[in-house]
């Protein structure tokens, strides 16, 4: 008898199931890609053929019935080249229905009113971005929801990149302490250097906040900011003051204080101090580099390490630029703890953007070196072009120039920061 | 189920009792999984339950939130409740004043008479300040300074609406330190 229940219970179920799939044969929840999408277009061709569906046209409005997400029927499907926007129909409370299953499919996330008055919800992650825009027809608010509420979700697909530098936030590690020591200035009529562990981060600058994580390598970083005199004054004017303060973005914890100075005279001050750097991870940066001071051919070396980005970017070599940005890419994310999949993916559009927009590339010929870190760190200032290399296209410029180190045991410098 | 049988290759020497007990669980299973589901009622938090003690981080835990010059905002009703009433949305605020909620509700008559009943009910008959454009409520005690002022119909609204509830115009909660 329990044998006829089970049995009679699976049967039941089963046929349940068998009708269900007759009345809803295309999930829209199940595809991943724009070729996904053709694939399905091509398949309501083949079991349509009064319908006149085109698989190949990059413009369809589709209604059929047997369109659904995840159960919730479609009433439309508007499917282009570059977006998929399906329309459910107004019965049975699909906007609900639909909001409930892409929450258990995407997570949470906050509504946003439109200016027509629907409510929105957005979810963008790396491999496609969906868009629910809820019309409320006889429900209330999101806590009322009635029958004929509707709803438009608009689907688009990210490009796929396999490229590493693409997918940086995969190896980024998290901590549970994740300081980001920034330094906070406050000063009036004078202009300022800032060098934190002998590197010159800026010169003579009035900026007022400083990310300080990227130039730190180790639990103690040393700290030196030179105020000085605005140019073509004889002397700081008598209202002139400075103090700094570095702060633990992370917890608000102050680090170290700068008490304010009164500014006075025409030389300028230094002021020097260490503070507590820890980091649960530090970079290796160019803590293996040689000392390049004496370096004789390092004119050339920089010479031929931008020239080989050049090429790189024209040849659109994108392993070539993978290896010259990587290091400086993932030490820069992994010190903000940037798990975001934007940054990296942003960063590599970029690199993309100058690879298809540039014709030719232009490197400086004259230009100034500043050692940094024992000598172990350079930067250069083009003094004969704009920058140290310069991308040209049609309507198209862009420059770019970076901190250098050479390796211990390589003959090439590299982009560090 | 000889058909079952050889449907699924099964070992000829498992009885029919096994199979249907394999199949039962399958079956189950996947039912299970097919009809995942958030707990929203787990979700949804009683803003009148919020005091100076309160981590808000950990009260708020689940919901998405928005950042906005230092203060944080919750704007899904389905999840904001104050006094069982329906809110639109809550920011809370914490600068040089201390803690504070500020709840933005719907705007109906009913829900204004419901929360004004419970915080009577609750804190005693408030103070007032009134003209013929609003009233506003207040009320206190040890851990809270409470805030509720509403909109008045004027005679451009017509005779039903004037002098009665148009629209909430505040309903701040103030947290305080205990002394």
């Amino acid at each position: 008898m329990k044998n006829v229940l089970i049995l009679l219970f699976l049967t039941i179920s089963i046929s349940i199931t068998s009708c269900n799939k007759d009345a809803l044969k295309y999930d829209f929840s199940k595809i991943k890609s724009p070729s996904e999408t053709k694939d399905l277009i091509a398949k309501m061709q083949l079991e349509n053929i009064d319908k006149k569906i085109d698989s190949t046209s990059n413009f369809q409005e589709i209604t059929l019935k047997g369109m659904h997400y995840a159960g919730v029927p479609i009433r439309e499907a508007l499917i282009t080249d570059n977006y998929t926007l399906l329309t459910t129909d107004s019965l049975n409370f699909s906007a609900k229905k639909l909001l409930e299953i892409l929450e258990v499919e995407k997570g949470l996330t906050n509504p946003t009113e439109s200016y027509s008055g629907n409510i929105n919800f957005v979810w963008n992650d790396e491999t496609e971005n969906k868009k629910l825009d809820i019309n409320l027809v006889n429900g209330k608010h999101l806590a009322s929801f009635r029958d004929k509420d509707y709803a438009e979700l608009t689907i688009t697909y990210n490009p796929v990149y396999n490229i590493p530098l693409a997918k940086i936030h995969h190896k980024i590690k998290t901590f549970e302490n994740q300081p980001k020591y920034i330094l906070n200035i406050k000063a009036h009529d004078c202009v300022y250097n800032v060098i934190i562990n002998d590197i010159i981060i800026t010169e003579s600058s009035r900026e007022s906040k400083f990310n300080l994580n990227n130039y730190i390598t180790g639990p103690v970083s040393s700290l030196k900011i030179i105020p000085k005199k605005n140019k073509g004054s004889k002397n700081f004017n008598e209202n002139a003051f400075f103090s700094a303060t570095i702060t633990n973005k992370d917890n608000k914890e102050t680090i170290k204080k700068i008490e304010q100075i009164t500014l006075k005279g025409n030389n300028p001050i230094v002021l020097e101090t260490e503070f507590n750097s820890t980091l649960p991870y530090y970079p290796k940066a160019w803590t293996d580099g040689v000392d390049l001071r004496n370096d004789k051919d390092l004119k050339a070396k920089i010479i031929a390490l931008y020239d080989k980005i050049g090429k790189a970017f024209l040849a659109k070599d994108k392993q070539a630029i993978n290896e010259t940005f990587y290091q400086k890419d993932f030490e820069m994310q992994q010190l903000e703890f940037d798990t975001n999949f934007e940054t990296a993916r942003d960063e590599w559009e970029a690199y993309l953007a100058v690879q298809l927009n540039s014709y030719k590339y232009t490197v400086a010929n004259d230009y100034d070196i500043v050692f940094n870190a024992d000598g172990k760190l350079i930067y250069t200032h083009a003094k004969d072009k704009s920058d140290m290399i310069i991308f040209t296209g049609k309507s198209y410029d862009k420059t770019l120039n970076y901190y250098l180190y050479q390796p211990k045991g390589s003959n090439e410098l590299k982009i560090i920061r | 189920m000889i058909f079952l049988r050889s449907c699924y290759k099964i070992d000829p020497n498992i009885t029919t009792k096994a199979i249907m007990k394999k199949l039962t669980i399958l079956l189950l299973f996947t039912s299970f999984f097919s009809y995942a589901q958030i707990d929203y009622k787990a979700l949804v938090k009683n803003l009148e339950d919020i005091t100076i003690e309160t981590n808000l981080e950990n009260y708020f835990k689940g919901l998405p939130v928005q950042s906005e010059y230092g203060s944080i905002e919750f704007n899904d009703e389905r999840f904001l409740r104050f006094y069982g009433v329906i809110v639109n949305k809550v920011a809370v605020n914490n600068n040089w004043r201390g803690i504070s909620l500020e709840i933005t509700p719907f705007n109906k008559v009913r829900d204004f008479e419901e929360m004004k009943n419970k915080l009577s009910n609750f804190y005693g008959e408030p103070e007032t300040n009134e003209s013929n454009n609003w009233i506003k409520y207040f009320w206190e005690n040890d851990t809270k300074h409470i805030t509720l002022s509403i909109n008045l119909g004027d005679e451009n609204e017509g005779e039903k609406l004037k002098g009665k509830f148009k629209n909430f115009d505040d309903l701040t909660i103030f947290l305080k330190e205990k002394k």
